[in-house]
């Protein structure tokens, strides 16, 4: 109360909680946060390596459309090194056969049906967390100069790569001295590749071509890059691969790689990068090969969908792992027992997306269909993405609306009204899920993961209320709702709330102290100033 | 522009006048109310047997429905009047509530002149036991006379029932209001369903202020009859009846519901043991600082 008169209720709350709130100071905000201090300040948390890293999840569709003849596509897919971390990897496709296999270095995939009419797709999806590797080259080591015979296929001439040209050779042998230093030499090819104009030109382009023209797009600065390196006796191959950023791209990359010892250093002559790769550099095959293989007389389509995200250092996870006053250790022990992390992760986010509901409710004044069903909302919307997560549930409450239209002429009785509105809420995530198959759309097909319990609660509420405020009161529920849904979800799928409290699982003391806080909080919430405003005013 | 900075600036402060939400629940509802005595309020049965014990005017009650068997025999059991009020015992919002005016030979007839067959009512009452308007738990029916609307302000040819009411703190009376049911309520008392919200003054009875879908109004849109300075027959006697019945229930803060009745005077309709806080609009008056004195006085 202000300070012109107590409320007696006021004062009587204030003596009988004040002994308890020295308590609840004390294991809920002094204990916490000390453990939080002692972990960082003693145990030597590097707050740093808690910090999430950058991820791209990439989805590669493509479509065929045969004509009744049998079909085939093949493809290559990236291969989980020591430099890039893969995960999340889903394939579907809704042709018959799908096959993988290992040829050299490269991973294939492989799709195929007979008598294919119309149209099919083939979705394969992952996220993909690269590093950026620099190597430093010993400036001691030599140019070994051609060697006598070339058995290697690294170093044998192919069509494309003319290593027995004699311009080639001429032009080898000057960047890079036979003796000299095999580092210098290197960079001086690479420079000398990457001082051609660059064209976009989409065909290949093979080494001598490049050298001629004087200008070649990334596979033929690649390719003459190689018949450099391997005419002075230098192993080195063609790298096939992505450029990962964000948004849609029907673009691969090609750089090269050249073996020094067991290492092969990777060179882009294209982008400039000398002896090193960038993080965002996914490799999807070695040599010189083509991306995308198919059956003729077939129309072939494909594009990259790539997306930014982000997910916590491996690095972090396997150093935790061995700290017992780490959620993160626990992880190890779930994973045995078969529980996914992300189980765990979402689990501890709920005190915290229940957190932000009473901040909505209590402090903004938002109303939601039900208590902290935003917040389960949001935890479902965690697969489908929040954009597929708010469709389906506007979607769904459309549904429910427009079936109550017509149910409501039955006069039925409430429980059997509510079973019926299940009913269609069930055919219509089972036909959103067939949708998403048909249209190749993993994310769509992905709803009907979206939990039922979930939607049978959000359709009772909805229908209640529509039945007893309106329906102009309950789109502005449902909107408020929504809302409610996308604060919940950013804060949830926050990568560094999802860190900070599997680091510091501590901290969930800390939410409840602010749930106390909020419970004790009496102050108009926000959209009361608005409510009461002429009284306000009037004051 | 300056001017509307320091406007802002003091609103917190002038804001502790007002009764929000969360000061409602915590210093008055969770304060004075023990939840386990809700069902004596909310059950609009349970409500009128402690109304009738304590000598509280009520609406008097003509039968009550509470298994499908007996639903059965409504229509023959109603047979013997021609008006009547059906509610649920358990209904929010005043939902469920069918009133019936007057009789024909298919059955009886509602305000707006449409027939409800004997098989409708039962059905009706049937849909209120099974929990229709109760969130699905079942429920019972309560059947009433129909009251004879006392000339009010304005409320003379309207359909729905107006009343009055009032915000008690352990009994003493802190704030009023008399409610009309517009065309556009569909007859019903409710602000947030567009009827209209009139503040009273407590000593007097006197109209003071009216808001209509959030904004001040002068008349009555349906009639155009005056709603400001306008004074209420029998307020003392309301004021008693409402009083009264607020001690009737263990319950210290409550929304009082009172009906004029042109024969009995005031009957109690029901009583909200979570009263809303469009009052403080309807009255452009702030609850909290009366509460607060009122608590202080009841103490001291």
């Amino acid at each position: 109360m202000g300070k012109g008169g107590g409320m007696t209720a006021d004062k009587s709350i204030a003596s009988r909680v004040r002994a308890l709130d020295v308590l609840a100071v004390l294991l809920f905000l002094v204990f916490p946060l000390g453990l939080v201090f002692h972990k960082i300040v003693r145990v030597g948390y590097d707050i740093q390596s808690l910090l999430p890293v950058e991820t791209y999840k990439v989805s590669l569709s493509m479509t065929c459309t045969g004509h009744g003849d049998s079909l085939w596509v093949r493809t290559y897919l990236p291969q989980q090194d020591a430099r890039v971390m893969l995960s999340a990897e889903k394939v579907a496709s809704d042709l018959p056969g799908h096959l993988e296999r290992f040829s050299d270095d490269n991973r294939i995939g492989e799709w195929h049906g007979g008598t294919i009419d119309g149209a099919r797709s083939i979705r394969v999806e992952y996220t993909a967390y690269g590093q950026h590797v620099r190597y430093d080259l010993d400036a001691g080591i030599p140019v070994p100069g051609p060697p006598p015979e070339r058995r290697d296929p690294f170093l044998a001439p192919t069509a494309a790569i003319q290593v027995d040209d004699a311009d080639i050779g001429a032009l080898a042998e000057k960047l890079a001295p036979t003796g000299s230093s095999l580092d210098a030499g290197l960079r001086a090819m690479h420079d000398y590749c990457q001082k051609l104009g660059y064209v976009d030109f989409k065909g290949e382009t093979d080494a001598l071509t490049a050298l001629r023209l004087g200008e070649a797009s990334c596979n033929g600065k690649s390719r003459l890059f190689v018949a450099l390196a391997r005419h002075q006796g230098l192993p080195a191959r063609l790298v096939g691969g992505l450029i990962l950023e964000p948004g849609v791209k029907r673009t691969s990359h090609q750089w090269a790689e050249v073996r020094v010892g067991p290492h092969w250093i990777p060179y882009c002559p294209t982008n400039g990068h000398v002896a090193r790769i960038p993080a965002n550099y996914l490799p999807l095959y070695h040599g010189d090969q083509v991306l995308f293989a198919h059956s003729t007389d077939i129309n072939f389509r494909y594009k990259f969908a790539i997306e930014r995200g982000s997910a916590i250092r491996p690095e972090t996870m396997a150093k935790a792992g061995a700290d017992p006053l780490n959620l993160l250790s626990i992880w190890t022990t779930f994973a045995r027992a078969g529980i996914p992390l992300e189980l765990l992760k979402v689990v501890l986010m709920i005190p915290l997306g229940a957190l932000v509901i009473v901040i909505l409710r209590n402090v903004i004044g938002l109303e939601t269909f039900g208590t902290f069903l935003p917040a389960l909302i949001a935890v479902a919307s965690r697969d489908t993405g929040l954009g597929w997560g708010l469709v389906s549930f506007v979607a769904l409450i459309l549904l429910v609306f427009l079936v109550r239209l017509v149910i409501a002429r039955f006069q039925l009785l409430h429980l059997p009204h509510m079973a019926i509105l299940l009913t269609f809420v069930i055919i219509f995530i089972l036909l959103i899920a067939v949708l998403g198959v048909r249209m190749g759309s993993l994310d769509l097909a992905k709803v009907s993961l979206f939990p039922l319990a979930i939607m049978a609660i959000t359709t009772e509420r909805f229908s209640i209320m529509v039945e007893e405020e309106g329906a102009r009161r309950t789109i502005g529920v449902a909107l408020m709702t929504v809302f409610s849904i996308s604060a919940c979800y950013f804060v949830m799928n926050a990568l560094t709330f999802q860190i900070l409290f599997m680091s510091f699982p501590e901290l969930l003391l800390v939410v409840i102290f602010l749930d106390l806080w909020l419970g004790r909080w009496m102050g108009l919430r926000v959209l009361e100033y608005w409510r009461f405003r002429k009284l306000l005013a009037a004051h | 522009m300056l001017r509307t900075l320091i406007d802002m600036l003091r609103l917190p402060h002038r804001a502790q006048h007002v009764l929000g939400v969360n000061a409602r629940n915590r210093l008055l509802v969770r304060q004075y109310n023990q939840r386990k005595h809700y069902p004596l309020a909310d059950d609009k049965i349970r409500a009128k047997e402690l109304l009738l014990a304590a000598g509280v005017p009520v609406p008097r009650t003509l039968a009550e429905f509470s298994s499908l068997i007996e639903a059965l025999r409504a229509a023959e059991t109603l047979q013997a009047h021609a008006e009547f009020v059906v509610k649920p015992a358990n209904g929010r919002g005043g939902n469920g509530i069918l009133v019936l005016v007057g009789r024909t030979s298919g059955g009886w007839l509602d305000h707006g002149g449409r027939l409800h067959t004997p098989r409708a009512v039962t059905q009706h009452i049937s849909n209120i036991i099974f929990g229709n308007y109760a969130h699905g738990l079942s429920d019972r029916a309560l059947v009433e006379e129909r009251l004879v609307q006392a000339p009010l302000v304005g409320t003379q040819l309207l359909p729905g029932l107006p009343d009055i009411r009032v915000i008690t703190l352990r009994g003493v009376p802190l704030l009023s209001m008399l409610r009309l049911p517009t065309q556009r309520s569909h007859g019903k008392a409710n602000l947030h369903q567009g009827a209209i919200g009139v503040g009273i003054d407590l000593d007097t009875g006197r109209t003071t202020y009216a808001t209509f879908r959030g904004r001040p109004v002068e008349r009555h849109p349906d009639t155009d009859a005056p709603l400001v300075g306008q004074l209420l027959p029998r307020w003392p006697d309301v004021l008693d009846v409402a009083s009264r019945a607020a001690r009737a229930f263990p319950l210290g803060y409550l929304g009082i519901d009172v009906a004029l009745d042109a024969r009995r005077g005031p009957v109690v309709l029901e009583a909200n043991v979570r009263p809303g806080l469009e009052i403080q609009n309807a009255n452009l008056q702030g609850l909290r600082a009366i509460a607060a004195a009122a608590a202080d006085r009841s103490v001291a």
